[in-house]
């Protein structure tokens, strides 16, 4: 976590260290909960993606085998994509800056 | 092109000078701009959402499996003429709207941009072969590349990830920037309580 302490503007300069850090964590909070919402609304699209290239492997198994091959290569690719996508989304660290 | 990033992409201010469309557009306007542009692609989204329920769990026919608005209208699907547009539409999008990026999440732009690139291509050989009349190795339908090899709805699933997974990635990161990123950027996409307030 990157963490810059300093004020938001020149009035918080003579707030107490205190008030500053409770300042700071109760904006963190809020950035932390901001960011997981977002996260889980796109890892929830991404979880669709990935329930569809599932069901697609499975219905491309009653197919002849030309059409098979290709449409669960395609299928492993977009499931693949969207597993390392989450991944990705939830490793992103929250950061905060307060301004000097 | 490279995909490196340069230190601001946004053109500073100058006095006086009026903001050109671009410059607003990856300034002032960048955040709905990008909204507007979201919205547009997951209601595309949804259709091929709907397409491969229709396929694989519903088990509908193929050539009935339209999508939502694709039932009713059932040229949305065939008309090669607008997929080729809104494949248009997406990559000068994404290009109009690159400065407006900065650091990792402009990288992840431009990987978008590039697939879509190849994807705007495809679709382009596709409409070619729709307005001449004549398809690639006397299919009985257009082909694109890679239709050689996949079939035509996962390709398209595949095209569709593969640029939007960049494509949301690079919003995540422009909407929660790394400290060095924040400075450099022209916009107000960044979110951060004060501005939530404001």
């Amino acid at each position: 976590m990157h963490l810059l302490v300093a004020s938001a503007n020149g009035e918080s300069l003579s707030r107490p260290f205190a008030a500053n850090v409770l300042a700071w964590k109760i904006e963190l909070c809020l950035k932390t909960r901001v960011m997981n919402l977002i996260r889980s609304l796109m890892s929830f699209f991404l979880l669709a993606v990935i329930g569809l290239s599932i069901a697609g492997w499975i219905w491309a198994g009653e197919q002849p085998s030309s059409k098979m091959i290709g449409a669960r290569v395609a299928l492993a690719l977009c499931g693949l994509m969207a597993v390392g996508a989450i991944g990705l989304l939830w490793s992103a660290k929250e950061t905060h800056v307060v301004e000097k | 092109m490279s995909t490196a990033n340069p230190a601001s992409n946004v053109c500073a201010y100058q006095p006086g000078k009026p903001l050109s469309l671009s410059d607003k557009l990856n300034q002032q306007w960048h955040k709905p701009a990008l909204l507007t542009y979201t919205a547009i692609v997951l209601a595309h989204w949804s259709e091929h959402l709907a397409q491969a329920l229709q396929i694989y769990v519903l088990g509908w026919p193929i050539p009935e499996s339209r999508g939502v608005l694709g039932l009713w209208f059932p040229w949305l699907i065939s008309s090669e003429a607008l997929h080729y547009l809104y494949a248009l539409v997406m990559l000068v999008a994404f290009w109009v709207l690159r400065k407006g990026f900065v650091g990792r999440s402009y990288t992840w732009w431009m990987i978008a941009f590039w697939i879509q690139f190849w994807h705007h291509i495809e679709h382009g050989l596709l409409q070619g072969q729709a307005i001449l009349g004549q398809n690639l190795f006397g299919s009985p339908v257009p082909l694109s590349m890679a239709q050689l090899v996949l079939p035509r709805v996962e390709l398209h699933l595949l095209y569709n990830t593969a640029v939007t997974i960049p494509m949301g990635i690079a919003m995540f990161y422009h909407m929660f920037p790394l400290p060095g990123e924040e400075p450099h950027m022209g916009c107000t996409c960044s979110w951060h309580p004060r501005t939530a307030k404001a």
